[in-house]
């Protein structure tokens, strides 16, 4: 479909945005009438923390006792009950991993009591498996397509080389890869780059290290990560397929500590520690050793380097300014590979990330405010001196200043709003494979504003209402001005909840990424050229969720996924003549189901996915690489005692489609001299089938890893190992289509690491 | 003896699981063919001589081309050549077999392709260069056509950083015109050019002379502690800069470790140059890519401007212009100049 062919479509639907808006502008009028202060009810609100080290507990549960009142904690460990009649009640503060606290407090009528309350870890086993509870106490929460992840949850996944966030979200229902060696991953049918990371709600965007093998975010960092796979709220705008938000530890308030990790990759060092009034967290890791890498690269000399460093700071002072708080963070990661040879290339890739943001519990207002301003940027450098290699640059620059407001009403209902407003600059310059160099340089301002109305007023329904508006854009073919979401929960009953949500969402900075390259070593990123359209994209989603006990859950999602004015790589550019890039189209459908066991000693999770994905060419409709119909993965998870830990995973998935050899010939290469010249002027070769029209066989793949940790006084001591394809399977990758030779994905890998903290 | 049958399945159900699939990424299409066809002329001539090489797509036993035994060349087809407007020439089918005309029994010498059987191509006498669109025609006994175009590349015009009177010399104004010597030339959009520089010599030994090119590098780099020359590659910019230091250590390396300097002749320098069609550099582009030692590319086509088959029908031009080097500083090495007795 193209830019007019988008637009038509979206003015068909006109009459049912009308509708929407209306009845959203109807909701908040009619809501905002009647504040909480106007009302003879009072509100409870505050964070929850662990009071080891005041790290926030995300997802913590809050109910006050004999009401049907309650909720959970967001990802900042902030919670906000609103509409509680006035009188003497109980709050029960809960998380896995906690003692459970019981607070009696009196509710006074237009009061908003502050409540802040530390959970202990509790020393019994049973609740050592940290894994983040799927039940909630608001069953009908609109989270439909998110997938929560702790950072216990990370460590279980056994590791290659290093723990890796992506290789967990490659591990989740609906989540592809193309391949074991790299980070990248598509998810229910989208592109690589359609996927945004977040880092505490500011954009990375080149989260790789190592040419893409894995991720430059050290775990040890990570709080929670929150996972959307399609159908998110209007508070993200910036890819169609999903959001990756990753949550950063704050940092131990109560004392000072130092861990030290070393793996047979990298080093790492954490520090932590309170400061006046707040806290902070710093890292650094660096590489010392890529030998293990070889197992991944062309190149197994490759003298890859790279280190990555990240801090936060918080400050929080009543005395200044009671309800604030003002966050500090800094990230920088840098890879580098220097071969010392001016006939061979260099490779440079860095991002920098600098963000603040200013976080208000306002006053007798049931409302909390973030504003958040921040910059991040990625250089990346080919630098071909004397060597075949194409020379290719890019720089992006990303200026962006946020508000984020939710509101609570007395109903339980809440609202959200915010304004995004974000300078970008791209500039890439490059020699592409015909020889010729290409620049893009633009910038623009996008300017978007949303709103989110939650209603959470009836015990079994929940219901998102929400639009972005792109005011201003940074493409000239800019994307459709609204971008209605929607997210539905019923609760048929106690045990069961169905969810729907949909949205339209839209994208404009893309990655120059050829699909047909499984490893990529840059994928520059540019704002959409002035001559094609920006993607957007359609997202159904159909759920249902069964709590078979309060430890066994059964999850099912169905999507349907449209993709229009996709940015692909022009197949048939031979000359400058022709674009190097162009607009297709893509759909993808499929279901998910996720069945978690999670009851001390034992956690089990196992996945299965369906799904189908189409590119739509003018002339062509084709699988994509990353279309996989099947795939199961399973994870196991056991607590062995005495602070002994083992997993295994395994994943199998059917064949990636692949571009079938569909005959061999002579081809001539040598043709400065006469044909007849020479025999060997000509090339036996391969030429290609119809575009993955074949599929490779099936691919499975079983890793194993334990983890044992000593306590002693002075300090504690991790040790970690795992084996990666335990039985050696020789899962294909490709074909090389130069020798036809077959290259398979990683073979046995073992592989260890140690860590100290004290 | 529990823990022992359990190992037992556990390493017969691995042994079981890890073999390799015994996968084939063939699916082979019906019958195609293949035609090469390039065209060189040089701007010295006024006629050429087409040849073209038609085969068909095989199969192999596995995914190894090189293990094809069974040779793929086509005969009995016709083939035609003509201009867009002007006459149209068959193609005669030939061996490349040469007899000896004093004995026409017996042969000189063969040209085999690769199967070890002489070539089997399609020529025709000389034809006259005409800038005009050229059109290829094949119809093979099956009753199948194959066509294509092309168009003879324009030749190329040097322009200089500097223009030297007397010869090619560093010994001029390094400060205002470089330390290099620029030849630049107009491109077109979608051509290719590969340009070289030509150093000529000859080497008198008693009363043999004999003659030697060598190819001048742009410059010597420091790799690894020794200094390595950097070569012209293919290219769609116009422009070749020759450091005068590379000049003077690639003058100075003809004669290393020879004490007798004066037996080396210098005849000159030639630029050489040979620019490729359009057809042909796409070809060269889709067979040439490469971005870089780590990307791993899949499904990048091959060109081909073959209406019913596969392969290129292109063309290429070569120029050739001489250049002096001056005689002072051929002098300064100990060499004689093609002036010199």
């Amino acid at each position: 479909m193209n830019y007019l062919n988008i637009h038509k479509y979206f003015n068909l639907k006109s009459n049912t945005l009308q509708v929407f808006l209306l009845l959203l502008l109807s909701l908040l009028t009619a809501e905002t009438d009647n504040p909480i202060h106007a009302q003879d009810t009072g509100s409870i609100r505050g964070f929850i923390s662990d009071s080891t080290n005041g790290e926030p507990i995300s997802y913590a549960n809050v109910v006050i006792r004999n009401t049907n009142h309650g909720t959970s904690t967001d990802t900042k460990g902030f919670y906000l009950i609103a509409g509680i009649v006035p009188g003497n009640y109980t709050v029960i503060v809960s998380y896995i991993g906690y003692k459970l606290k019981e607070v009696n407090l009196v509710i006074k009528k237009n009061i908003i009591t502050e409540l802040n309350v530390q959970l202990n870890p509790s020393s019994i086993q049973l609740t050592e498996l940290q894994v983040i509870a799927d039940k909630t106490v608001r069953r009908n929460e609109t989270d439909l397509g998110l997938q929560k992840i702790s950072a216990k949850e990370i460590e279980f996944i056994p590791v290659s080389v290093e723990a890796d966030i992506f290789k967990v979200i490659q591990s989740s229902p609906g989540v592809s890869s193309t391949s074991d060696i790299t980070g990248k991953y598509y998810v229910r049918g989208g592109g690589g780059d359609q996927n945004e990371v977040l880092l505490n709600g500011v954009t990375l965007y080149n989260p790789s290290h190592a040419l893409g093998l894995f991720s430059i975010i050290d775990p040890e960092i990570i709080s929670v990560l929150e996972f959307y796979k399609g159908g998110f709220s209007p508070i993200y705008g910036d890819r169609i397929s999903s959001v990756l938000n990753i949550i950063s530890k704050d940092g131990n308030k109560n004392k000072f500590e130092a861990s030290a990790q070393a793996s047979l990759l990298s080093a790492k060092i954490a520090l932590e520690g309170p400061v006046p009034n707040g806290s902070f967290i710093t890292t650094a890791r660096k590489s010392y050793h890529t030998k293990i890498l070889k197992n991944y690269l062309n190149d197994k000399e490759a003298p890859i380097d790279f280190y990555d460093i990240s801090c936060k700071v918080n400050y929080s002072n009543p005395e200044l300014d009671k309800g604030s708080k003002f966050i500090l963070q800094g990230f920088y990661s840098n890879d580098y590979i220097d071969y010392e040879d001016p006939l061979r290339e260099n490779y440079l890739l860095d991002n920098l990330l600098i963000g603040s943001t200013w976080r208000k519990v306002w006053k007798n207002i049931p409302l909390i405010s973030y504003v958040n301003i921040s910059y991040s940027g990625f250089k990346g450098k080919v630098m071909p001196n004397f060597s075949e290699t194409k020379f290719r640059e890019n720089n992006l620059d990303d200026f962006t200043l946020k508000t984020d407001f939710t509101y609570v009403y007395e109903s339980k209902d809440e609202l959200q709003f915010g304004i995004y407003n974000k300078y970008l600059k791209t500039f890439l310059t490059q020699e592409n494979i015909a020889g010729e160099t290409v620049t893009y340089d633009n910038s623009g301002w996008d300017l978007s504003a949303y709103f989110n109305y939650k209603f959470y007023r009836w015990e079994k329904i929940g219901l998102d209402l929400g639009v972005r508006s792109k005011f201003i854009a940074l493409s000239k073919h800019r994307p459709f001005i609204l971008q209605p979401r929607f997210s539905f929960t019923y609760l048929p009953n106690p045990l069961i909840s169905i969810k729907l949500a949909a949205g339209i969402y839209s994208q404009e900075i893309v990655t120059l990424t050829n699909e047909s390259e499984l490893i990529s070593v840059f994928e520059p990123w540019i704002i959409i050229p002035d001559h094609l359209d920006a993607p957007q994209s359609l997202h159904f989603i159909f759920g249902i969720k069964y709590y078979l006990t309060e430890y066994f859950t059964i999850e099912t999602e169905g999507y349907y996924k449209s993709i229009y004015n996709l940015f692909d790589i022009n197949e048939n550019k031979f000359t400058q003549r022709f674009s190097d890039f162009d607009n297709v189209n893509g759909e993808s459908y499929g279901a998910d189901i996720l069945i978690k066991y999670n009851m001390f000693p034992v956690l089990i999770q196992a996945s299965y996915s369906l799904s189908w994905a189409y590119k739509i060419n003018s002339d062509l409709k084709y699988f994509p690489r990353y279309d996989r119909r099947h795939a199961v993965n399973v994870l196991l998870n056991l607590n062995l005692g005495n602070n002994l830990n083992t997993s295994a995973a395994w994943n199998f998935a059917t064949g990636m489609p692949l571009t079938p050899i569909a005959g061999f010939y002579d081809r001539i290469h040598n043709y400065d001299n006469p044909i007849w010249a020479y025999g060997n002027n000509f090339i036996p070769s391969f030429y290609q089938g119809e575009k993955n029209s074949k599929r490779l066989p099936e691919y499975h793949r079983l890793d194993v890893s334990i983890l044992k940790e000593f306590k002693f006084s002075f300090l504690d001591l991790t040790l970690g190992g795992s084996i990666i394809n335990v039985y050696n399977r020789n899962n294909i990758f490709y074909f090389d289509r130069k020798t036809g030779e077959r290259v398979n994905m990683l073979p046995m890998i073992i592989s260890g690491f140690i860590k100290v903290k004290i | 003896m529990r823990s022992i049958f359990l190992t037992f399945i556990f390493i017969t159900t691995i042994g079981l699981i890890s073999c390799e699939d015994s996968f084939s990424p063939k699916v082979i299409e019906e019958e195609n063919y293949v035609v090469s066809c390039i065209i060189g002329i040089a701007d010295t001539h006024e006629n050429f001589r087409p040849t073209a090489y038609l085969t068909k797509i095989y199969d192999v036993a596995g995914i190894d081309p090189t293990e094809n035994e069974l040779d793929p060349t086509i005969s009995g087809a016709i083939i035609t050549l003509g201009y867009s407007h002007g006459e149209t020439h068959f193609l005669d089918e030939d061996t490349l077999i040469y007899y000896d005309p004093l004995n026409p029994d017996s042969i000189l010498w063969v040209s085999e392709n690769l199967y070890g059987n002489p070539f089997i191509l399609y020529k025709a006498n000389e034809i006259r260069i005409q800038n005009q669109e050229m059109s290829l025609e094949i119809n093979l006994m099956a009753g199948k056509k194959l066509t294509a175009n092309t168009k003879f590349p324009r030749g190329v015009f040097f322009n200089y950083s500097y223009d030297f009177p007397h010869g090619v010399t560093p010994e001029i104004n390094q400060w205002k015109h470089g330390d290099y010597w620029g030849i630049y030339w107009d491109t077109l959009e979608e051509e290719l050019y590969f340009v070289t520089l030509i150093l000529s010599y000859s080497i008198e030994d008693d009363s043999t002379t004999k003659y030697h090119e060598v190819e001048m590098p742009l410059q010597y780099i420091k790799r690894k502690g020794n200094q390595e020359p950097v070569y012209p590659k293919y290219q769609s910019t116009g422009k070749l800069e020759y450091k005068f230091n590379a000049i003077d250590k690639t003058l100075s390396l003809i004669s290393d470790g020879d004490t007798k300097k004066s037996k080396y002749k210098i005849w000159g320098l030639e630029i050489r140059a040979v620019v490729y069609s359009k057809e042909l550099a796409k070809y060269y582009s889709s067979t040439n890519g490469y971005l870089d030692p780590y990307s791993v590319r899949l499904d990048e086509k091959v060109y081909s401007n073959i209406n019913g088959g596969l392969g290129i029908f292109g063309t290429y031009k070569s120029t050739s212009i001489p250049h002096e080097i001056d005689e002072d500083y051929i002098h300064s090495f100990g060499y004689k100049s093609r002036y010199d007795n």
